[in-house]
């Protein structure tokens, strides 16, 4: 039951219940100085021949298929849940070094500041193996981030998996992106 | 860690990790919403909460506000016991009493008054969540006091009065049957998210999206196959215009102007006014774009409106302007048919059930009529279509003491920063004898108070609840109340016992007047507390668009009125218009000299993601997203101006300053400066004139002043 | 049945050996290592010192044997290679065994280079590479002696010993033959303000100072005797002055080795059948195109799954290999990313800072190199856009990638200056 997530830009508007839904899930302490393991934009784009892109966007670890990440840890924090696929992590060995975030490509690994660990999304894969959605996934109202079962994926003929997203940002063309302005 | 203390982590409900799940509502927004919440509760404590995803109202969605309920209950400034004030008004120092001692001063104090004055000195006035307000209501009505007043005077009011006016009747958007969805100032991912839903799914099938909007929204983005991106407040003339070409176009349904329509030539007069290049010029627009707009919406029927609660009515000329988008559905004939805008009426407390209880007739049964309500006669509309006081005169009242004093509050989630020139407000509290303020929070305005009760919030509390499509609730208390805090009806309920008012109903309690309420509709409180989920009322019957104008619109002459007869029988000294004619949103505050002084068109509480009023900024994690607060400026009035992104500026009224940082946006066209309202560190209504109102529903004008703006 | 031999058990020998078990079931893997522990990871030496972790996290593939039954290899424990026949395929090992195979990996990482200099065995004189190495620091420190210390090696390896030091509450001294610390990564305005950076928390700098030998004092400490006749004297002092590829038992072998092992995209040496990954190689970097010994966890890693991989059989290639280094150190981080030593005078120059960020980057007319300062949580996303800028000429910047950095308060000019060569 390997599980992809997607993203849709077209659907998001920054709500943030994303973010908002994985602090409660997470208990993201931000008066600690913990970050939030999703983050949204709301970004404005200026193209250089002219005119904005309104980026409305949610990333968190994209649960890359071959996660550079994990070979990049040297004590062997990060590792796949074979079940879901996802990109899980213990962190009791984490020496804070930031190896998995230089070989991270989407910014995904954040450190605490109390102990300079590395935390991130792990796809709530415990919540997924009980047969739940992600807390992110759940709280997103406009089916802009939804995650589904590889097959289902395939099946659907979409290209919005998020660990394809940054290829797929890419190949659509600059046309395809409406300009405003 | 072990597979039971990942789920524990994880939060899996289950009886191994004693994570239990119990159904609630949320309440942090207006009473038209109130999701279906799950807590995931363990011990007595919130763990955490999703959307109900059998619930038919929210299937399962909440919106930003609603996700961090577990930190808004949780919040430190909750208030804990009763509370008395023992520093100055304001200040914020108190000390904890029992409710006894409460009840005791309240009555006490509230006898005074009226013995001295009069029961109508003491003002009964209602903020968020609304949702005790029949028992509130009935609480003022039987102490004797004229004197109810609440939010409702700077919400949605004012469109519900133009309906009323105009069509007799609410009438919402029917979107799943439409072909042309005309988003008159259409936000929804940020204020209404359950409506973009039916929208997403209106484009997937092919339907059309026109977005009018001053800022570029995420709808404009996402949805718009034409944007018209206007000048604030110009709505009106482009109402107007799209009604001319409608007529010069010949796409006007003429059989239903001739059955179902009042005044029409008049109005086609009226818009005679207004071609294209005048109105062009007023509203900023591009000519072909407008008559592309007119056109899609006037032949790629149905189409319906987005009826706009309050971005286009916060406007000195909001009420005629929405007249005017209410009348392209007349002309059209997209008024009460499938797939344009269908009319529908409250069943209890905003929500339309298809049912109806006994709620005004709960509220008006103890009405007195022996003195006129404040601000009675300044605003004929608000008068005729509206049961409580018009707060926009509350201030004057308080200050002047005609026609008579106002010198007690009994406010239950008072929020003072909901009006203009909020820094008099509460320095005319200092005239008040008594202030008693019921809220969960120590809020800005609570600080005022002689006397705080501690409020709890919905889920710590039952609560009946109506919901579309013919449902009944009556929620059940997650979590036991936090602290000493009571729900606000049992605290009206226990004070009318101590008080011995003359009420047997309420002294009953909360659920013995639901019970009354809702009677002949085939179910009890009994029967709803014993169901997890909103229960399905037997009475209710679904909208069946035409019935409505076929029996008769609810209007002077029971047809859609292009011509107001109702306005035109107000006293002609008021100067007010029956034809929904368009001024400008600006008219009392043009004069050469303000213009110059304050050249930007500021529009004060829009809507952003992660507030709702007031209620939410002090939310550590909401707060987070947005951390201070921002005024929008478009990117090259901040290059004229010096100002870059995150600069702290200055924004001038004539009536106030506010400092706050500069967010550059190319989303918001140039002299335009927009802003979220309800912060206490930058209050957006100092900057409003608290005669900055529409002249028939005395709403202020919140989203059009005029401001300056510099780095400071 | 496919024969492999691994030489050399660190990280790129264990992932090779995963990844070839994985591809092929049944082929006889024999793994020789000089060790008769699990491979273990040289970087964590030091974080074992700062008591961040236990001795045992220092391996974390686990011990030799639990590998052994993982993976179902024959390891051979303490047994260093000597010598290969590269037409054969053969190995030697000291004591006179040798054996041949269909594929072989050369594995042996690098060592910690000392000079042969008078002093240099001095007790408190020490380097830094091994799991032992670090163990003799840890006890060195734990046993309250050092009353002050010297690092000679301003280099990535150095500044970690300086802050076991530093954590320790050691005063010390880092000194450099070069005029700035990260000489062959970081640009003299990056490297000054490292300096600054480094002694506003207490640590005393030296540059331009070339270590000439080892003195004992008469009061037991030791001094560090420069070649311009400067003294630094200490309790203990490190030398971590940089790292030779083991290749010298390659000598007569036929295997093409400049400083290290010469590989191409598959790990492939000169020789059919005989891989190289890790330490020990050079292998291509996109910037130059040319090879390259790449020091790096990650690239050990990697480079070991491919040779591994085509070992046994499969088609695999090593790219994206970029010139890299993330120094992390007292809640500091600088990274490098790209070649200084290839910005001329004439190229154009970016520089940025504000509270949390120094951004000091060079282009011709494609990026050459980035230093960077504070930036930790986005090294990977502009690394990875200059790989991008090399590795796929008509690439647009990404909409993720550029939310990503405006969001985490890079400027927009910095955005524009990176992505020049993708519009
Ligand atoms: C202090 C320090 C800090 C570092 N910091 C970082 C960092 O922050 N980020 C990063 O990415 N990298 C860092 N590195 C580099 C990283 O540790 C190495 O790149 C990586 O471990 C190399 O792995 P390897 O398998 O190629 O070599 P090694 O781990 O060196 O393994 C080679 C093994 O082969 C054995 N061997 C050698 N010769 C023979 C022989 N002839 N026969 C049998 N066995 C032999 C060796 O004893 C050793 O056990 C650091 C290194 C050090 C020393
Ligand atoms: S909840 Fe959905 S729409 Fe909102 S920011 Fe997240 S992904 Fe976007
Ligand atoms: S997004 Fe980053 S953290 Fe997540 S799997 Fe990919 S590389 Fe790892
Ligand atoms: S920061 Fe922690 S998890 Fe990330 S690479 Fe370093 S040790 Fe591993
Ligand atoms: S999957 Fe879970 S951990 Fe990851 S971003 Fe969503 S809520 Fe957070």
């Amino acid at each position: 039951m390997k599980h992809v997530f997607t993203f849709d830009p077209d659907r998001c508007c920054a709500c943030s219940s994303c973010m908002i839904a994985c602090t409660d899930q997470n208990d993201i302490d931000l008066k600690a100085g913990e970050k939030c393991f999703r983050k949204t934009y709301d970004t404005e784009v200026a193209f250089k021949e002219g005119g904005i892109y309104c980026a409305y966007l949610s990333t968190a670890c994209m649960h890359c298929e071959d996660a550079p990440c994990i070979a990049a840890c040297p004590v062997g924090c990060i590792s796949k849940d074979s079940d879901t696929g996802f990109t899980i992590y213990d962190n009791t060995n984490c020496i804070g070094c930031k190896s998995c975030a230089m070989a991270c490509p989407f910014g995904a690994p954040r450190y605490n500041g109390a102990d300079g660990k590395m935390v991130k999304c792990d796809g709530c894969y415990i919540r997924v193996k009980h047969g739940m959605k992600p807390a992110c996934v759940r709280a997103c109202s406009f089916g802009a981030l939804d995650c589904i079962m590889e097959e289902e994926y395939r099946n659907s003929g979409s290209d919005k998996a998020c660990n394809v997203l940054i290829d797929q940002a890419n190949l659509r063309k600059k046309e395809a992106l409406r300009r405003w302005r | 860690m072990n597979e039971l203390e990942k789920k524990i982590k994880a939060k899996i409900p289950g009886e191994d990790t004693g994570i239990e799940i119990k159904r609630s509502l949320c309440a942090i927004c207006s009473p038209g919403c109130h999701c279906g919440l799950d807590c995931y509760v363990k011990d007595g404590k919130l763990l955490k909460v999703e959307g109900t995803l059998e619930h038919p109202y929210n299937r399962g969605k909440l919106c930003t506000k609603g996700a961090a309920t577990r930190n808004y209950i949780y919040r430190e400034d909750r208030v804990r016991t009763p509370l008395k004030r023992v520093g100055p008004r304001g200040e914020g120092k108190f000390e904890p009493i029992s409710w006894d001692e409460a009840y005791r001063i309240i009555a006490e104090k509230l006898g005074t008054v009226k013995e001295k004055y009069s029961p109508h000195s003491v003002a009964f006035f209602s903020g968020y969540c609304k949702w005790y307000r029949p028992i509130l209501h009935r609480f003022c009505y039987t102490f004797g006091s004229v004197n109810f007043g609440t939010d409702d005077s700077t919400c949605f009011k004012s469109m519900d009065i133009a309906n009323s006016l105009t069509i007799g009747a609410p009438g919402g958007p029917n979107i799943p049957n439409t072909n042309t969805f005309l988003g008159w100032n259409y936000g929804g991912y940020y204020s209404n998210h359950l409506s973009v839903g039916p929208v997403q799914a209106l484009k997937e099938r092919g339907g059309k999206v026109i977005i009018i909007d001053v800022r570029y929204s995420p709808a404009a983005k996402n949805f718009a196959d034409i944007f018209l991106q206007i000048k604030p407040g110009t709505d009106g003339a482009l109402a107007l215009g799209m009604g001319k070409l409608i007529i010069d176009n010949g796409w006007a349904d003429m059989d239903y102007i001739g059955k179902y329509t009042y005044g029409f030539d008049k109005y086609k007069e009226l818009v005679q006014n207004y071609p294209l290049d005048k109105v062009c010029e007023i509203t900023g627009l591009n000519p072909d774009d407008v008559f592309e707009a007119t056109k899609l919406y006037a032949t790629n029927g149905p189409a319906c409106i987005n009826f706009s609660a309050s971005a286009l009515t916060h406007r000195i000329n909001g009420l005629q302007t929405h007249r005017a988008i209410i009348c392209l559905g007349a002309l059209t004939g997209n008024f009460d048919r499938p797939g344009g805008n269908v009319p529908s009426f409250a069943s209890y407390i905003h929500k339309r059930g298809g049912f109806t209880t006994r709620e005004m007739e709960f509220r008006e049964e103890k009405r007195p009529f022996d003195q006129l309500r404040i601000g009675e006669t300044r605003f004929p509309a608000w008068d005729e279509y509206c049961d409580e006081f018009q707060a926009m005169d509350l201030l004057r009242q308080i200050e002047e003491e005609t026609p008579y004093p106002i010198k007690a509050i009994v406010g239950f989630g008072m929020n003072a920063k909901m009006f203009p020139e909020t820094d008099k407000l509460v320095k005319a509290f200092d005239k008040l004898d008594f202030f008693v303020d019921a809220d969960m929070f120590m809020t800005y305005t609570a600080k005022y108070a002689d006397i705080v009760l501690p409020s709890c919030s919905s889920l710590e509390r039952g609560e009946m609840k109506a919901y579309e499509g013919g449902y009944l609730a009556f929620t059940k208390p997650a979590i036991p109340p936090l602290y000493e805090s009571k729900s606000d009806v049992d605290m009206l309920c226990e004070l009318a016992r101590v008080m011995d008012l003359d009420d047997d109903l309420i002294k009953a309690g909360y659920e013995v007047c639901c019970d009354w309420m809702i009677e002949g509709n085939g179910v009890t409180v009994a029967d709803l507390k014993a169901s997890d989920l909103p229960v399905k009322i037997q009475t209710a019957k679904p909208v069946v668009p035409g019935a409505y104008l076929e029996k008769g619109c609810r209007t002077p002459s029971g047809k859609i009125e292009f011509y107001s007869k109702a306005i035109a029988a107000y006293d002609p000294k008021y100067g007010l218009n029956p034809l929904p004619d368009y001024v400008d949103p600006l008219f009392d505050e043009n004069d050469p000299e303000t213009k110059e002084k304050y050249p930007f068109h500021m529009i004060a509480g829009i809507r952003i993601p992660n507030t709702i009023h007031s209620r939410v900024h002090e939310v550590p994690w909401l707060r987070s997203l947005r951390p201070d607060p921002l005024c929008e400026i478009n990117q090259e009035d901040a290059r004229n101006l010096g100002i870059n992104d995150g600069d702290a500026v200055e924004v001038s009224s004539p009536y106030g300053t506010v400092r706050l940082k500069a967010m550059i946006t190319a989303k918001l066209q140039p002299g335009v400066l927009a802003m979220a309202h309800g912060y206490t560190e930058a209050n957006a209504n100092v900057l409003v004139g608290r005669d900055h109102l529409d002249p028939y529903s005395g709403y202020p004008g919140f989203k059009s002043l005029r401001c300056s703006i510099r780095k400071y | 049945m496919n024969k492999i031999a691994i030489i050399g058990f660190g990280a790129a020998g264990y992932c090779a050996a995963a990844a070839a078990r994985k591809c092929d079931p049944d082929a006889l893997i024999d793994v020789y290592t000089d060790d008769g522990r699990g491979p273990y990871n040289p970087m964590l030496a030091t974080y074992y010192v700062k008591g961040a972790i236990d001795y045992e996290a220092m391996f974390p593939f686990g011990s030799l044997d639990e590998i052994e039954e993982r993976l179902n290899l024959c390891i051979y424990r303490n047994s260093a290679v000597t010598g290969l026949d590269g037409e054969t395929k053969t190995i030697f090992l000291s004591d006179g065994t040798k054996a041949a195979y269909d594929n072989i990996l050369i594995s042996t990482g690098a060592a910690a280079f000392v000079p042969p200099i008078q002093g240099g065995d001095l007790p408190g004189v020490f380097k830094m590479r091994t799991a032992e190495d670090g163990v003799y620091l840890k006890k060195l420190l734990d046993s309250g002696k050092i009353r002050s210390g010297l690092v000679v090696g301003a280099s990535w390896v150095g500044i970690k010993v300086v802050e076991d030091l530093v954590e320790h509450g050691i005063p010390c001294t880092l000194v450099d033959g070069a005029d700035w610390a990260f000489s062959i990564a970081a640009f003299r305005q990056t490297a000054q303000r490292i300096h600054r950076d480094l002694e506003q928390k207490g640590i005393k700098l030296a540059f331009g100072q070339m270590l000439s030998h080892i003195e004992q004092e008469k009061d037991g400490r030791i001094t560090a005797v420069m070649k311009n006749g400067c003294r630094f004297t200490a309790d203990a002092i490190a030398i971590c002055i940089g790292v030779r590829p083991n290749a010298a038992f390659l000598k007569d072998s036929g295997v093409a080795v400049n400083r290290g092992v010469l590989v191409d995209e598959r790990m492939s040496t000169n020789l059919p059948g005989i891989y190289a990954a890790g330490d020990c190689c050079e292998a291509f970097e996109i910037q130059s195109g040319e090879r390259k010994n790449i020091g790096l966890w990650f690239n050990a890693r990697k480079q070991g799954e491919v040779a591994g991989a085509n070992m046994a059989g499969r088609r695999k290639a090593f790219g994206g290999n970029a010139l890299l280094n993330l120094a992390h150190y007292l809640d500091y981080d600088f990274i490098s990313i790209g070649d200084v030593a290839s910005c001329r005078d004439e190229d154009q120059v970016y520089e940025y800072e504000d509270d949390r960020y120094y951004i000091r980057a060079v282009r011709g007319e494609k990026l050459k190199c980035l230093n960077m300062i504070g930036t930790g949580e986005s090294n990977g996303v502009v690394k990875s856009l200059f790989i991008k800028c090399f590795e796929n000429n008509q690439a647009e910047m990404d909409m993720t990638s550029i939310c990503h950095l405006k969001g985490s308060g890079f400027p927009d000019s910095f955005i524009d200056f990176i992505g020049r060569d993708q519009h």
